[in-house]
């Protein structure tokens, strides 16, 4: 017998055996008969319309397990999918999920491209508004959906500017003052730069929509003070502009039509290094604004058009070096005839001719030999000209070719320690031909005239303006942080130079708390005017102020925060004019002060809901010499606030809808008591009472609402939208309109209501 | 910047034209029509003057029934840019018709009077007072001048004004009024000199007229009644000075007649 192991060893080697022969020829059946062999499936995931890529999407098969990731071009691959019609998932991070059949076959891959609703309304580009957070104090982070699509701003995200704590409402309107009122500044206090250097004008006619297509825009830097040494010549605040790339992936662009303006916007790579993107953009207001002014007062031979252009070309040299050359320019003309039945001379005398334009050509070389160390270099051409009349009582004509040269080199020698240093240097070759009263300053009251009668001037003159900075911030601990700077400035004309100290601090006692604190002093040049020959005074100085702020941050759970921030400004060696008709027209002989109060709450775009509440409390005073007495500044504003919020409905957010509501505070005013009758000019001039700006004009509000609706393809998306600005039709308390000889007067008051309708199609 | 204020100003001005279209309550009194006494000119003969010489000057106002104010004028001279405070100034009156004569002192007498006259010519003030008595104040430049007498300038001349109705001349009557049957006058002023370089500015007592600010003047009160009309014709010309700086002066005449509509 043999032992019941031996059977049982045998039996073992047999089914072994057996099942070894199965094996094999079940393994030759599924070769030799055609037994589907995986295929696989690879493609892209994009967001609908934007044809963005969607990246960290899970792409998963579930009846065979397998799961995958896209990368952060949207792309992804499962491999080993057996062969016949699969259903494929696509899951967003939101958890939103899509399916798609796919046919795969055996040893093919499937390509798949897949539209998909992103899980934000957004567009890629992230606008960065505020003060940088390497100079300290605040920094607001807006997406461009949000400085887009606030109600009143007509889709220019350089006028969201004007919702933010610090600037003065009303400023930047038709009907305001050209530029933007920051922090109780003149807006010719503030500095407006494209991509670190000045343009002649940020807004169309000074006060419409800015003349950088908002397509291009990177990032807009709002800094209404404290900002770093990197910046210089201004005493109020800061906006810079800084153009994007183009994309180098795909063809796109943009067609925008609107009631007052359209646009068109075209990009795309050439070649593996290149790429380049373009931009156009002409005004409508001429087609309406007669329909406005009434044709027995005026008529309007050139309506005010614009255009605007904007075009970018990028070339990677490589890995470390990359050119970017820029090219842009604004033109804004404006031709207004009074009613002149058939009399010349009288036609000739009210009639009013405006037109400015610029051309600006950038080269931009970025270097960076290694993840410590960068440099930019770029010089900048411009060729700015202005010609203007108001009927025969002034003219003025101004060309000027401007080469400068900004070179910044920013290194960091350790993870908390970031130092850079830089220069700017600038000619500006200047020809003037004017026939025209010197132009009254702040605080002067006498309608167009500054003093001294009228002027005939024809001159030429080349200042050089040149500046040196160094900056260094420094994190010795996780809770502290510190950016002392320092900034040298020299002015050829004048053959001054002054020198700026500054320091930031920032403190995070937690990481959702800052306390930030900021001291400085900031120079200014004089206008040009001011230093001119003949018309202007020798031996000025640069204005000068010291700025001091204190500010703290808190940012709360689902995208709430909140800022506080107070400041006070000194002001000294202000130019002012001196009325003395025998001696110089100005001298440094003016002080002030500002300070304030600026809050923000802030509800950021993270699902629906987007807005914010915006507080600015402000005092501005100058003092004019030592004889005279303090007077509050032209344009003081004592309390602006705003609330705007948008919400997204529907199931791919397709419908937003915004309302913007603000309030603000009457500017100043002199009382007009009566008037002087001029026999040579037939005109009364204004006697002003002896209190400057003693008087205020009425508070305002305002509600603009914006409606927008979105219809997303595959490769493209439409949106439409209706803005209305002052929605209950209130009125704007404007002044006052006198007769003619003054004895008379009657409110003026403004109902600015202003719908627009847009339509947008992004490819 | 100066630019900038230029911008401001033409865009102020569109605003102006806005408000203007939108304002309420229209009623305010026109500069071309007479409803109060005030000024509607002032001449000075000749425009320009050299030391030693004499200018007569004469403020031309109307009373609000359209006749010639005859009460005192006060008249002061300065140099353009002195303040109102610094004394420096020549005070005479009129005691009626707004006339008055000055003998211009020679040059360093002035200059002793006045101060050296280097920058902007005179400034001649004249004040009157209102019916309402309110003190009212008019003012014109005038510069004296050592160029030759046949290079300075001069104050344009009303030749002429011929008054039509209906195509026939009006004349008139021994009153010095023109009478009309008809509903429309046409007033047309004969001027020396070039008539593109002039402005015209038309006055009446009728409180709706609007003007042409030409040569040619339609004026249909759309009533009967007794209208006073004043032309006031102006040449902009410009004394240049050593500093590159320009006194704007504004040569002068004027015309007045009365109106009978029938």
């Amino acid at each position: 017998m043999k032992a019941p192991e031996d059977r049982y060893a045998k039996t073992c080697l047999l089914s072994l055996l057996i099942l070894l022969i199965l094996g094999g020829a079940a393994s030759t059946t599924v070769a030799g008969q055609g037994f589907p062999a995986a295929g696989a499936v690879e493609g892209f995931v994009l967001a609908k319309g934007a044809r963005e890529p969607v990246p960290f999407a899970i792409i998963r098969e579930k009846n065979l397990g397998l799961e995958t990731q896209t990368d952060e071009l949207g792309a992804f691959r499962l491999d080993n999918v057996l062969p016949g019609e699969r259903t494929i998932h696509v899951i967003l991070e939101s958890g939103r999920e899509y399916s798609m059949k796919a046919t795969v076959r055996e040893n093919e891959t499937t390509h798949i491209k897949w539209y998909v609703h992103a899980d934000a309304f957004l567009t890629d580009e992230v606008v960065v508004v505020g003060e940088k957070a390497t100079e300290g104090m605040s920094r607001h982070s807006l997406s461009k959906e949000e400085m887009t699509g606030i109600p009143g701003n007509n889709n220019d995200p350089i006028r969201a500017v004007e919702n933010l704590p610090g600037v003065a409402g009303g400023g930047g309107g038709f009907g305001g003052s050209e530029g933007l009122i920051i922090r109780g500044t003149s807006p010719e206090d503030s500095n407006y730069l494209v991509n670190g250097f000045e343009v002649p004008q940020l807004f169309h006619f000074g006060v419409l929509v800015s003349v950088i297509n908002p397509e291009l825009i990177e990032t807009i830097d709002y800094m209404p003070g404290s900002y770093g040494v990197r910046y210089s010549d201004a005493l109020g605040g800061i906006i810079e502009v800084k153009t994007r790339d183009a994309h180098r992936d795909r063809f796109g662009g943009v067609v925008d039509l609107a009631t007052y303006s359209s646009f068109v916007m075209f990009e795309g790579p050439f070649g593996e290094k290149t790429s380049g993107a373009a931009a156009i953009r002409r005004s409508f207001i001429d087609f309406f604004l007669p329909y406005v002014i009434p044709e027995d007062q005026a008529e309007l031979t050139l309506a005010p058009r614009f255009y605007d252009y904007l075009a970018v070309f990028n070339y990677q040299i490589d890995t470390k070096n990359s050119l970017k050359t820029t090219f842009m320019g604004s033109d804004d003309g404006m031709e207004l005839l009074a009613d002149s039945d058939d009399n010349d001379n009288y036609e000739e005398s009210m009639t009013f001719k405006m037109s400015n334009y610029f051309h600006r050509g950038d080269v931009d070389w970025l270097t960076c030999p290694n993840q410590r160390l960068s440099n930019r270099l770029t010089f900048s051409l411009l060729y700015s000209a202005q010609d203007q009349s108001f009927g025969s009582m002034a003219s003025f004509q101004r060309k000027v070719l401007t080469p400068a040269l900004r070179d910044e080199l920013s290194f960091s020698p350790g993870e908390s320690n970031e130092l850079r240093l830089g220069f700017e240097g600038r000619v500006e070759s200047t020809e003037i031909s004017s026939k025209m009263n010197r132009p009254p300053k702040e605080g002067q009251t006498g309608g167009q005239d500054g003093g001294g009668g009228r002027f005939e001037l024809n001159e030429e003159f080349a200042p050089v303006v040149a500046g040196l900075y160094a900056e260094d911030a420094v994190k010795p601990w996780p809770w502290f942080q510190i950016i002392p700077g320092f900034r040298y400035d020299y002015h050829s004309y004048l053959g001054e130079y002054s020198i700026d100290p500054r320091l930031n601090a920032n403190f995070f006692p937690t990481k959702k708390a800052t306390i930030k604190a900021a001291a400085g002093q900031y120079h200014q040049w004089p206008a040009s005017d001011e230093m001119m020959e003949n018309i202007g005074a020798k031996d000025l100085e640069a204005e000068s102020g010291i700025l001091g702020a204190l500010g703290f941050d808190y940012r709360f759970d689902a995208g709430y925060s909140a800022e506080l921030q107070g400041y006070y400004k000194s002001l000294d060696n202000l130019v002012s004019p001196t009325n003395d008709p025998r001696g110089e027209p100005y001298e440094n002989s003016g002080i002030g002060f500002v300070y304030g109060l600026e809050i923000l709450g802030r509800k950021q775009l993270t699902d629906r809901l987007f807005g914010w509440a915006s507080y600015t409390y402000s005092v501005s005073k100058r003092k004019d010499s030592n004889d005279d007495d303090w007077r509050y500044f032209d344009q003081d504003q004592t309390h602006n606030f705003i609330i705007l919020a948008s919400y997204m409905l529907g199931q791919n957010k397709q419908w937003k809808i915004g309302a913007k509501w603000q309030y603000y505070t009457g500017m100043p005013y002199t009382e007009i008591l009566g008037g002087v009758y001029d026999a040579d000019a037939n005109r009364y001039e204004p006697v002003y009472a002896s209190e400057v700006n003693g008087k205020r004009e009425g508070d305002y509000h305002q509600l603009d609402v914006r409606v927008d609706k979105l219809w997303t393809f595959n490769r493209w998306t439409m949106n439409t939208y209706l803005d209305v600005q002052n929605v209950y039709w209130s009125t704007d308390p404007a002044g006052y309109r006198y007769n003619y000889d003054y004895s008379e007067k009657e409110d003026v008051s403004f109902q600015s209501f202003m719908p627009t309708i847009g339509i947008q199609a992004r490819f | 910047m100066t630019d900038e204020n230029l911008t401001r100003n033409l865009l102020l001005f569109l605003i102006f034209l806005a408000a203007s279209a939108m304002a309420c309550g229209d009623g305010m009194e026109s500069q071309n029509t007479i409803e109060s006494r005030r000024f509607l000119a002032i001449v000075a003969d000749p425009l320009e003057a050299g030391y030693g010489e004499t200018v007569n000057f004469f403020a031309l106002v109307s009373e609000s029934n359209g006749k010639i104010y005859d009460g005192p004028v006060n008249w002061s001279i300065s140099r353009d840019d002195s303040p109102d405070d610094s004394g420096l100034s020549l005070d005479f009156s009129s005691e009626a018709g707004g006339e008055a004569t000055w003998e211009i002192p020679a040059k360093s007498e002035l200059s002793s009077l006045l101060g050296p006259p280097e920058i902007k010519g005179y400034l001649l003030r004249a004040t009157m007072t209102t019916a309402e008595g309110e003190h009212v104040e008019a003012y014109k430049r005038f510069v004296v001048s050592e160029r030759d007498a046949a290079d300075r300038i001069a104050n344009p001349v009303i030749e002429n004004m011929e008054l039509g109705s209906g195509g026939e001349a009006l004349e008139a009557g021994g009153d010095g009024t023109y009478a009309t049957s008809r509903n429309e006058v046409t007033l047309t002023a004969q001027t020396s000199g070039n008539e593109d370089d002039l402005f015209f500015e038309w006055y009446s007592t009728r409180s709706d007229f609007e003007p042409d600010h030409d040569a040619a003047q339609t004026f249909e009160p759309g009533k009967n009644g007794t209208w006073t009309m004043y032309c006031v014709i102006r040449e902009e010309l410009e004394f240049e000075h050593d500093n590159s700086s320009v006194t704007t002066l504004a040569g002068i005449d004027w015309w007045r007649g009365v109106i009978e509509f029938q």
